[in-house]
């Protein structure tokens, strides 16, 4: 039952948050990240166990034949991980935060309950348990992205809601066609479907319908429109979607997809990988150049992502053992730098007011830790070393070439250049002269600053120690190397 | 599986050994002596910002000289290069901030080529150490492509032309000691990278022809476009970018023939030793003429014919070598092209002499900036670097020539290496004579040349593209950027059904392409 802790935890954490009510904030504030942290050990605790070779798994059978189970691969825990520990930092600066807004407890409840579906789609042994707590997500995330109730916000949510429960649909549609071709298919390194044999259209179809649920949240180009509008949320939210919990339960289920269902073999084989590859580089350089655009920050970092996760797919769908460990190590690195630059966008928004990049001189002279925080997670960003998105970057890289793809390679260096394109611009806006009145130095909330300067430490340390057991990196090749005949680092 | 993790600490290495010696000594001495003159000459008040941007350029600048593996490599050459763009926009100017901003473009477009060359190379050699590197390519599919890559990368750092017009942006506006310390190394690395990542003796030979006509028609042509430009800066960042053009050359000489491998790893050393210093000295040169006035003055402006002359490569100086270690490399080769390229290097000598003495005719034009009574402490750090730039190239056993020290006794070699000055005066004096005719070239160019004219381009056609008229809900969205041609296509695709139609027929029609 141990497995089923990090789902469970953060559930019943929201349950107590709703029963506190708006009143109580230092109780709530308390059992939140009470809750975090507890969840974040027994996390911890099962990639030890992980790590040591030995993989809980549970299910709970509810029709004949059909099992809603668990298990806590390597894989799955890395995705858990990244988000039960960063739903610890965001709290701390969610409370900071939110310090005056209302419906409180609305808030934190569905903030948890999400983190909780987000742990059950990183953990789901099969594609129906996946499936399931992939729509609990959608539902929950809802009321965090019109939490404002502005007509604006409204719109915004009935957008995504549109987006998700249409991917939804397809990943239905798909999970059943699939039961009923190949029965039961929990997931398997290397792929399930060794039993199927010929079918090759449904399984094109099927892999279409799969792909076309999952990106949706991964905001996979043309399917991205959702991204962007559901910016109007608030920035602990914005953090939550775009960096940790909803955006990477879709890549993390098209890793799932290629690696543990069809397998990178099947995937090749049926053309489905290469097409699906060839939208990913699509979608990267499309993110990258409509984010250069872009004159709102948040904006602009929600086109950055749109970019950034189709990095991890196309990591993904190229089939190659280091692409795939690039994948999911951008997965993480990913997480804590977009986090970084959420944060940072919030806090200029929630402190002096400023949302434009034309609105930005004087910010770095009046908030100099949050703005090297940002500086480290823009870097990291666009692949400098030895920061966490050049780890991520190298092995995505080094894996299109030694894949037979080298012009991913190209898409990969290509978009390093663009993302120091609208990256950089934000830093030299930021050290131009101009007037906040109030004294240099002066930085947000201290629950706020805090939160980014721990996140940005994060991209550091995940860079250095990208060789060593345990660090994003190497934690993903471990995971990874069973889909490819057992390979290890 | 090749262990091709980045680690931190764990795999980035450096080395010291005989191609890093030269290097260090170089980036030690110039990275040092500059930011020694950019403390002495910056106000108090200023110090900050520059040395804000000054301190990570320099560590990168001088460990890149160390670097042995891939990473290391690119971590050190990012790092001198992306904080430089600090450096260029100090002033502040318009002008300055348009330049940064060309810089740092270019910049980032050639560590994108850089990365890609050295993770493809990677894959081949099975691991990162940068011998390992150069030794798979000889037998590697990718060879040609990674090479390709690498020469791209190089091209925008050495500023071959048509992208030349960076080296006079990078020198143009910033304060005089970052300026001589970018003059002095910045290319250099270009130089380093060449001898570090190029895979010499393997290439078809065609490829070292190309690589020699390159370098050949920077010597030239950006010879020419200094000639035209009217600040004394601008005019040493072309000249920067024409003797990068002979180093290219001395690259391409060793390309093919692994005969001529050695010598052109000499001629690349010895030269960016030589110029290195010599560009560093005429950086803070202009700089000290401009603080001094009266005998001071003319002091310093004999002191700047010293550094000028050894660009020209005139007898004893450290140009005098170069030249000889170059001629010997290209020497070495048969083929049309190396004799063509051979035949032709001397009168490379006049456009350098030409950019000299175009050079004194700006400097001594200066009105004194600041009448500056402190100019001692410059004025010595300057006096340090001229005589590294007199001894160097002797005192160094590893650039020593012995055809350039026969000649030193040698009258012929002598009148060989004078000539293309006297040409170089002699039309001068001639377009002197003529000033109505050539009085509308006299600074047709800005610095920056077709690098300027391009972003303005760009920008210009940026601004003619038709616009289409948003509707006012997608206005809200997308902010007033909006209209632009791809952010026309992204507002019809943020739609539900236009998006789940597309992503259903592009599935469709990938699917069927991939699997015919």
């Amino acid at each position: 039952m141990t497995v089923w802790l990090p789902v469970l935890l953060p559930a019943l954490t929201g349950v107590v948050t709703f029963a506190l009510g708006d009143r109580r904030g230092t109780a709530r504030a308390a059992v939140n990240l009470v809750g975090a942290i507890v969840s974040s050990v027994v996390v911890v605790s099962l990639v030890i166990k992980s790590y040591a070779g030995e993989v809980l798994s549970h299910a709970v059978p509810t029709l004949p034949g059909l099992d809603f189970g668990v298990h806590a691969d390597l894989l799955g825990l890395l995705f858990s991980a990244v988000a039960t520990v960063l739903w610890g930092v965001t709290l701390v600066y969610a409370i900071g935060y939110m310090d005056h807004a209302r419906d409180r407890a609305r808030f934190f409840g569905f903030f948890a309950w999400c983190i909780a579906a987000a742990n059950g789609v990183a953990l789901a042994a099969d594609p129906i348990t996946l499936f399931i707590f992939y729509e609990i997500l959608s539902l929950t995330t809802y009321p965090l992205v019109v939490h404002s109730g502005s007509s604006e916000a409204i719109a915004a949510g009935r957008k995504y809601l549109f987006y998700a429960l249409g991917g939804g649909a397809a990943l239905l549609v798909g999970v059943t066609w699939l039961t009923v071709l190949a029965g039961p298919v929990p997931f398997t390194p290397g792929g399930a479907l060794a039993s199927v044999s010929g079918h090759t259209t449904e399984l094109r179809i099927i892999f279409g319908l799969l792909a076309a649920g999952f990106g949706v949240k991964a905001a996979l180009v043309p399917l991205h429109g959702w991204l962007p509008g559901a910016m109007v949320a608030p920035a602990p939210v914005s953090s939550l979607l775009h960096a940790v919990a909803v955006v990477k339960a879709g890549v993390f289920g098209m890793i799932r997809l290629v690696n543990e269902l069809y397998g990178p073999e099947l995937s090749s084989a049926l053309g489905v990988a290469q097409a699906l590859a060839v939208l990913a580089a699509f979608g990267i350089i499309f993110g990258s150049v409509v984010a250069l655009r872009q004159e709102d920050l948040k904006r602009r970092l929600a086109y950055s992502t749109v970019a950034q996760l189709s990095y991890i797919t196309l990591g993904t769908a190229l089939c190659s053992p280091l692409a795939a460990a690039g994948a999911l190590a951008h997965l993480a690195h990913h997480a804590v730098m977009k986090i970084t630059m959420f944060f940072t966008a919030g806090s200029l928004a929630e402190t002096l007011h400023v949302k434009k990049v034309s609105a930005l001189p004087g910010v770095a002279r009046r908030m100099p830790v949050t703005m090297t925080s940002f500086a480290v997670a823009a870097f990291a960003l666009a692949g400098i070393p030895p920061l966490a998105g050049f780890a991520s970057k190298w092995l995505l890289g080094v894996g299109a070439a030694e894949g037979g793809a080298p012009w991913a390679l190209l898409v990969y260096v290509a978009s390093g250049a663009l993302a120091i394109g609208y990256m950089v611009p934000i830093l030299i806006a930021s050290l131009r002269p101009g007037d906040h009145p109030e004294a240099a130095g002066t930085e947000s909330d201290p629950r706020m600053l805090w939160p980014i300067v721990t996140v940005a430490a994060l991209s550091i340390i995940f860079g250095l120690t990208a060789g060593l057991p345990g660090s994003p990196a190497h934690w993903a090749l471990t995971a990874i190397a069973p889909s490819f005949g057992g390979l290890m680092p | 599986m090749t262990p091709l993790l980045p680690t931190g600490g764990g795999s980035l290495s450096f080395a010291l050994d005989s191609v890093s010696v030269p290097y260090l000594f170089l980036f030690g001495v110039i990275w040092t002596v500059s930011g020694l003159y950019s403390f002495v000459t910056t106000p108090r008040g200023a110090r900050r910002r520059i040395f804000a941007y000054y301190l990570p350029s320099a560590i990168g600048g001088v460990t890149v000289a160390l670097a042995a593996d891939a990473i290391s490599f690119y971590l050190c050459f990012a790092l001198m290069a992306l904080p430089a763009w600090g450096l260029i926009t100090a002033g502040g100017t318009p002008e300055g901030r348009r330049a940064g901003a060309i810089y740092l473009t270019l910049t980032v477009i050639g560590e994108a080529l850089l990365l890609a060359a050295l993770a493809l190379m990677a894959v081949e050699a099975g691991g990162l150490r940068l011998d390992m590197l150069v030794t798979a390519m000889a037998t590697s599919p990718v060879r040609d492509l990674a090479t390709g890559l690498l020469l791209a990368s190089i091209a925008l750092k050495i500023g071959t032309l048509p992208a030349s017009g960076i080296l006079p942006l990078s020198y143009a506006y910033a304060p005089a000691g970052p300026a001589s310390a970018l003059a002095g190394a910045s290319a250099k690395v270009g130089a380093l990278a060449m001898l570090r990542l190029l895979p010499a003796g393997v290439m078809p030979e065609n490829w070292a022809a190309v690589v020699m006509l390159a370098g050949l028609t920077t010597a030239f042509g950006a010879a020419a476009l200094g000639i035209l430009t009217t600040t004394p800066r601008a005019v040493l960042g072309y000249s920067s970018a024409s003797q990068m053009g002979l180093v290219l050359i001395a690259a391409g000489a060793g390309l093919a023939d692994p005969a001529a491998v050695p010598l052109s790893h000499a001629a690349i050393i010895a030269f960016s030793l030589h110029h290195g210093l010599a560009k560093s000295a005429l950086v803070l040169g202009d700089d000290i003429v401009a603080r001094t006035a009266g005998r001071a003055r003319s002091l310093a402006l004999a002191g700047l014919a010293l550094p000028a002359l050894a660009l020209v490569g005139a007898p004893l100086t450290s140009g005098f070598v170069a030249k000889y270690a170059l001629k010997d490399a290209v020497y070495a080769l048969s083929g049309s092209v190396p004799h063509a390229v051979y035949s032709l290097l001397p009168w490379a000598a006049v456009g350098t002499a030409g950019l000299m003495i175009r050079f004194f005719i700006l400097t001594a034009r200066h009105a004194q900036v600041a009448p500056d009574t402190r100019h001692r402490a410059p004025a010595a750090l300057w006096g340090g670097i001229l005589v590294l730039v007199a001894v160097t190239c002797w005192a160094w056993p590893a650039t020593w020539n012995h055809h350039a020290i026969e000649a030193v006794l040698d009258p012929r070699a002598l009148l060989t290496a004078t000539w293309p000055a006297l040409v170089a005066l002699g039309l001068t004096a001639v377009v002197r004579q003529t000033r109505g005719v050539f009085a509308r070239l006299d600074g047709a160019l800005a610095p920056g040349d077709i690098l300027v004219t391009g972003a303005r381009l760009v920008r210009a056609a940026n601004a003619a593209l038709p616009s289409r008229k948003p509707s006012e809900r997608v206005t809200a969205e997308t902010g007033p950027q909006a209209g632009r041609p791809l952010l026309g296509v992204e507002e019809r695709l943020v739609t539900w059904v236009t998006a789940s139609t597309l992503f259903v027929l592009l599935a469709v029609a990938l699917v069927l392409l991939a699997t015919r």
